[in-house]
């Protein structure tokens, strides 16, 4: 027992770093600004979660108008727990194969099965983080609208940690059959490549479960709203029936529906749980050893060789070259900024290919609306997802323990931001295509594309180079999993609270433009040109930032 | 020729300076071995002179090229080989090669006649092509010695370069670093290995707690000790005695 809490302590440890910002904070009082700067970013999303818990109270007085409140909570526990199935199929992989900390476990005198019990609760709570933040206040805006009792908030209490923890057990036993089987690791980017297409089968299967044939025709509205609705509970009945068994726990009375749905979901929890152990005993480790197996096969280069050496490029195409290569060829930093984008834009563009949403789409090309709102919603979607994807955000922090190279090289800093940049904005650009072709399916005019796209590529590009700067002035260059870069990054949540002022700033006063008559066209145009002004702005003030601060980032 | 003066470095708000009040000359032509215990200052004190590390105080230069006023001019002479190389893993031994090419900006044809023969003479014709996180410790440093030698640096400066490598290659590295020096070039390297000091140095320095406490030849060294040492003393027990009466 001693040991099982020696590796979940050590796990919690290097997971969250705890010991580092112990000795960082506490000990050697260094950087006492980061935590001050967590809480101001914390202050900065306050304003979503309050708009967030406004939206789950409408949501409820909506759904008590047809007396169908409990199916707001069944819907909490459904996205909880497709969230940690989505998302918890890549931290599996990669807390439990990937990370490399796993291995220097392998010589101590501890089980698979105590490893495997602490790398899951290390899972666990990960995942249940950011559920706390985005479900949990939905729980208790439920028990505060309905009037609920004690008996309710103490079962929340008790259910809402173990919502994860099913759809968590299934990707980590998943994950430990693929990696016993087929021994993949030693193919990591095949790997990861296969989980993106796992991903967005299961985004698809979703997406086709949940739309098809709801909706008689020639319903009258309130009646397609309910008809909607009794068709989506009886698909989350079936597809999640722990989401009744939860309902039932929390609302039935105890020695009723109560009791049985305690029974019921706990019963399963307890079993997936000891299921999960069991087959881990004998499958974890195969699989971790299995791809340290060294490849011997090497091929030999010359011919290559002599085309590669021949070819003298400019250090700044080398520079873009090297950030193009290290992007893509580490899937963590592909799978956790923009392929989740690219899902999203091409689920939307999926929209217009169902039957019932061809309606949709039909009445908005029929109608003789003017498309401008399109260019500026287009616009302004550019710059949320450019700033999502984290690629400008994490550009620095990307770099790693590598970073002394760039402080090694004989390259002005300046070239350095210039080569991150263009390949932040070239992933933008994409982002922006691909939106573009969306929007055309839409029925939106090739005139409001292109306009959305001249300003879009001047937002993204403004948005790109703030990124820089943020992960300029707070780099994250102590990761030891390649996710972390990523995710982990102050750079990243403050550029979406500063993209969210700025757009906000942009939609006053073209909201005001607008206002007083100006004419569409003259408002775009002026649009662009202050946009490219500020380019030109934030590149110098970005490119003078990280030169100061690379004289004192230290890898 | 490298030149340090006064230089010091202090890590956060610790009590005790990574490096304290440091003066070292090195001339072009010579191979200096810069020794030291563990948490010595080495590592700092490399950093610092390849301007990866910014010092509190003092100046470095390079062939007479200030690193803290004109970097770029100062960083363009220099070839480092980190402790423990740890170049792009996501990038082929190649990419990598070519990459620090262009960075440096070695002509095509120069590129085309000395590669071909370092990665013969490193045995690493075959593994270029692979990524190079696929590497083993020894051949992520060749590749990192690969792609300095390449640019032929004026100043070459090796962190414990001897670790990972197997017995050929370390001889390799051995002779590659007496030709550079030879060609008119520095070379400064860091070590464990007294007994490769002892014998490829032209001087050396022992540093301690981030300052220097014996510079010189191995002759000035065993003359600073006074008569108690003979002149059979080896490095080893000179670095013993020094560093424990410190």
């Amino acid at each position: 027992m001693k040991s099982l809490w020696a590796m979940i302590r050590l796990t919690l440890l290097t997971q969250f770093h705890l010991s580092v910002y112990r000795h960082r904070y506490l000990v050697r009082k260094e950087k006492l600004w980061q935590p001050l700067l967590f809480f101001l970013i914390l202050l900065l999303l306050l304003p979503v979660l309050v708009m967030m818990i406004g939206g789950y109270g409408a949501l409820y007085y909506g759904l008590s108008h047809i007396n169908q409140e409990t199916l707001l909570l069944q819907f909490f526990v459904v996205a909880a727990q497709v969230t940690a199935l989505f998302f918890g199929f890549f931290f599996v992989i990669s807390n439990l194969y990937l990370s490399g900390e796993i291995e220097s476990l392998l010589p101590l005198p501890v089980t698979p099965r105590q490893v495997l019990i602490a790398r899951f609760i290390g899972i666990w709570i990960s995942e249940l983080l950011p559920l706390l933040v985005m479900i949990f206040p939905g729980f208790i805006v439920y028990g505060v609208l309905s009037s609920a009792g004690m008996t309710y908030y103490l079962g929340v209490i008790l259910l809402f940690p173990l919502l994860p923890l099913f759809p968590l057990v299934l990707v980590t036993i998943l994950s430990m059959l693929i990696m016993r089987i087929s021994n993949v690791k030693k193919h990591r980017d095949l790997l990861q490549a296969v989980g993106l297409i796992v991903g967005v089968a299961i985004f698809i299967v979703v997406q086709i479960f949940f739309r098809g044939d709801w909706v008689e025709e020639n319903s009258s509205a309130l009646e397609m709203i309910q008809e909607v609705l009794i068709s989506f509970q009886s698909k989350l009945t079936t597809w999640f029936p722990q989401s009744v068994w939860v309902v039932d726990a929390l609302t039935a009375p105890a020695f009723q529906e109560g009791l049985l749905g305690w029974g019921l979901f706990l019963g399963l929890n307890l079993l997936s749980l000891w299921l999960m152990i069991t087959v881990g005993k004998s499958l974890l480790y195969p699989g971790v050893v299995g791809g340290n197996e060294v490849s011997s096969r090497r091929r030999v280069w010359k011919s290559r060789r002599q085309v590669q050496i021949g070819s003298a490029r400019s250090p700044l195409s080398a520079l873009f070259k090297r950030e193009w290569k290290l992007y893509f060829r580490t899937p963590m930093f592909f799978l956790n900024g923009i392929a989740p984008i690219i899902m999203l834009i091409g689920a939307s563009g999926a929209f217009t290919f169902t039957d019932n949403d061809k309606e949709i789409v039909s009445f908005l090309t029929d109608t003789s609306v003017t498309w401008d709102p399109a260019v500026w919603i287009g616009a302004s979607m550019v710059i949320f997802l450019s700033s999502f994807t984290s690629v400008s955000s994490s550009s620095i922090s990307r770099e790693g323990k590598q970073f002394y190279i760039s402080k090694l090289i004989p390259v002005p800093v300046a070239l350095m931001i210039r080569a991150k940049w263009l390949f932040s904005l070239s992933i933008s650009i994409f982002l922006i295509v691909l939106l573009g072709i969306v929007f055309g399916f839409f029925g939106v005019p090739l005139s409001s594309i292109l306009w959305m796209v001249l300003i879009g590529v001047c937002l993204a590009s403004i948005c790109n180079l703030c990124g820089i700067m943020l992960d300029a002035l707070i780099p994250n260059l102590k990761w030891t999993n390649p996710q972390e870069a990523v995710n982990k990054s102050y750079a990243g949540l403050l550029l979406v609270g500063l993209v969210g002022i700025v757009a906000g700033i942009l939609a006053g006063m073209i909201a005001i433009a607008y206002y007083f008559g100006l004419p569409s066209l003259l408002i775009k145009l002026i649009t662009l040109l202050l946009l490219l002004g500020v380019n030109w702005g934030v590149l110098k003030g970005t490119e003078a930032v990280a030169r100061k601060r690379y004289e004192y980032i230290e890898a | 020729m490298i030149r340090l003066q006064n230089i010091s470095k202090r890590y956060g708000n610790s009590p005790h300076k990574a490096v304290d009040q440091l003066n070292l000359e090195v001339a072009s032509g010579e191979i200096f071995g810069f020794l030291g215990p563990n948490g010595a200052g080495k590592t700092t004190t490399i950093k610092m002179i390849t301007g990866i590390v910014k010092p509190d105080e003092g100046e470095i230069e390079v062939d007479g090229v200030s690193v803290l006023k004109d970097p770029l001019e100062a960083k363009k002479r220099i070839g480092y080989v980190p402790d423990g190389a740890a170049p792009f893993e996501k990038l082929t031994g190649m990419e990598y090669i070519q990459f620090m090419a262009d960075i440096y900006q070695v002509p095509t044809e120069e590129r085309v006649d000395r590669l071909p023969k370092l990665l013969s003479q490193f045995k690493m014709e075959e593994a270029v092509g692979d990524l190079i996180q696929s590497y083993s410790r020894g051949m992520k440093q060749k590749i990192t010695l690969i792609a300095t030698l390449l640019y032929q640096p004026s100043v070459w400066i090796l962190d414990e370069p001897m670790v990972g490598l197997d017995p050929q290659s370390a001889h390799l590295l051995k002779e590659q670093m007496r030709e550079h020096s030879d060609a008119g070039n520095t070379v400064f390297f860091s070590t464990h290995v007294l007994e490769v000091a002892e014998r490829l140095c032209d001087r050396l320095a022992i540093i301690h707690k981030g300052r220097v406490i014996a510079y010189g030849t191995l002759e000035d060294l065993r003359k600073g000790k006074g008569d108690g040492v003979t002149d059979e003393e080896t490095l080893e027990k000179l670095f013993l005695e020094l560093t424990e009466e410190t």
